[in-house]
């Protein structure tokens, strides 16, 4: 299923203007703070209106300022695990999942329930509060929500930045066996080279609220395209985690 | 001391029949008012904001005068009343109660708005996400998150309008044994020099009243306390 965006907006003084097209990939939208990348995956999910633009997913035109088109967020079927992961502190770890299960007959939402918590390591879980579970567990309780009504596309908004590094990389572990059991979009955005360098089958990288470059990890992170700007920084991280 | 005599036993009856009645009414339009200027952006919201809480600010007498010209026989509402009933709502206690009503709803609309103004936005979007309406949102969400902050307003909304004076004594007047509620009976009391009676119906008052914004304080605290640290309140 493809995911095509192309989008103008201007809040508070920012403009974004990004156009691009993914497949069933992991698409990364990498850059600085500010740069307008958790406004793009806000735009998707349809939390906020473009002034100017079109997205489609597969056959669905989610938005298309030119036609009037606009699904509300509700019927988009979009996973979205958030930066602050947005589970909801009042109810149980079970609760929160099947509060995704929406159009899921009984009996099916048991078994997927079942499956899920067996996937995402939740066993023993189901009735504990968010705050009664750690980090890595909230983290997986994010992604078994946003998943467990089958999205079609998968918005991931810096979901690992408050983990410490031992648990991001576990996490990473985590997101590519997700991969390759859901074989859906997903778009990750991160401002952690490393994340973009490990995880991406795509990289897009935004500055300023434009795409200013799209390719490979590969051709993103080679030493031409790093030469100006973060090499240095790149190549010292890289060497930290044992890579040369 | 005569404190606790057949009249007082009537005033305090009376007052807590007002109060709850005018508090009933208070949180069903209340949270209604609230919701609707935390969440919705619409022409008039401000006005609406304005009208919520000018009787917070203006004197009890004021509100009290525009409630006579308001339900009086030659106020429209009045009017309608009147020909619906066959009765004018002036000086019952239906009277007190819509005065407590008026006066204690922009207590129960500030609290309350300002809890469901503190709820995440995120989790109202992860709501939406996962393919929940507005409804399901209100009711599974935010209604549950911002639940201290609504008793909280309750219980302030419920402690004003039981002592609730002067917008009571211009549109229900004072008049014994029908519609003189516990701060009108202790003015009656401190005016005639019944210092007993007085003096009782204080005490009771400050302990009720005390009691209940001890508590309304503890739920704005536990409410404060469990949104900084992510938890469930209850």
């Amino acid at each position: 299923m493809a995911l095509s965006v192309a989008l103008e907006k201007t809040i508070k003084g920012f403009h974004l203007d990004v156009s691009w097209e993914i497949g069933d990939e992991l698409a990364v939208i990498f850059g600085p703070s500010g740069a307008g990348k958790s406004m793009t995956l806000q735009l998707i999910a349809g939390h906020m209106q473009p002034d100017r633009g079109r997205i489609t997913l597969g056959d669905t035109v989610l938005t298309d300022t030119g036609t009037g088109a606009c699904l509300p967020p509700q019927k988009r079927c979009i996973g979205y695990v958030f930066q602050d992961l947005a589970l909801f502190p009042h109810m149980s770890v079970e609760k929160n999942i099947l509060y995704g299960a929406v159009g899921v007959s009984a009996t099916d939402c048991d078994r997927r329930l079942r499956d899920i918590m067996d996937l995402f390591q939740l066993e023993g879980l189901q009735k504990k509060l968010p705050c009664e579970i750690s980090g890595g567990q909230k983290q997986r309780v994010a992604f078994a929500r946003a998943l467990i009504r089958q999205p079609d596309l998968l918005l991931l908004d810096e979901p690992f930045s408050a983990l410490d590094s031992t648990l991001r990389g576990q996490m990473r572990d985590f997101l590519r066996d997700i991969r390759s059991i859901y074989r859906i979009p997903v778009v990750l955005v991160t401002h952690d080279i490393f994340e973009a360098y490990c995880l991406a089958d795509t990289v897009i990288v935004y500055a300023g609220g434009t795409v200013a470059n799209r390719g490979t990890p590969h051709e993103i992170f080679n030493e031409q395209n790093m030469a100006d700007c973060e090499t240095p920084l790149f190549f010292a991280y890289m060497m930290q985690k044992g890579f040369f | 001391m005569n404190g606790l005599d057949g009249a007082t036993l009537f005033s305090l009856r009376l007052s807590l029949q007002v109060a709850l009645t005018a508090t009933c009414f208070v949180i069903i339009v209340g949270m209604a008012v609230a919701y609707v200027l935390a969440r919705c952006d619409f022409r008039g919201r401000q006005l609406l904001d304005i009208l919520c809480t000018l009787p917070l600010v203006l004197p009890p007498s004021v509100t009290g005068y525009y409630l006579i010209l308001l339900f009086g026989r030659n106020g429209i509402p009045g009017r309608w009343l009147y020909e619906l009933t066959g009765e004018s709502i002036m000086f019952t206690w239906q009277a007190a109660a819509l005065a407590s009503f008026v006066v204690s709803l922009p207590l129960m609309v500030k609290t309350t708005r300002a809890a469901i103004e503190s709820v995440d936005v995120n989790l109202v979007r992860a709501s939406y996400s996962l393919g929940r309406t507005e409804r399901e949102t209100l009711f599974s969400v935010i209604l549950p998150l911002a639940k201290p902050g609504i008793i909280a307003g309750a219980l302030l909304s419920f402690c004003r309008a039981m002592g609730e004076f002067g917008a009571t004594l211009m549109i229900a007047g004072n008049i014994p044994g029908r519609t003189d509620t516990m701060p009108l009976a202790i003015y009656t009391s401190a005016a005639s020099g019944d210092w007993g009676r007085a003096h009782f119906m204080v005490a009771v008052f400050t302990v009720v009243s005390g009691g209940l914004l001890l508590l309304a304080n503890h739920l704005s605290s536990r409410f404060r306390k469990c949104g900084r640290n992510g938890l469930s309140p209850f």
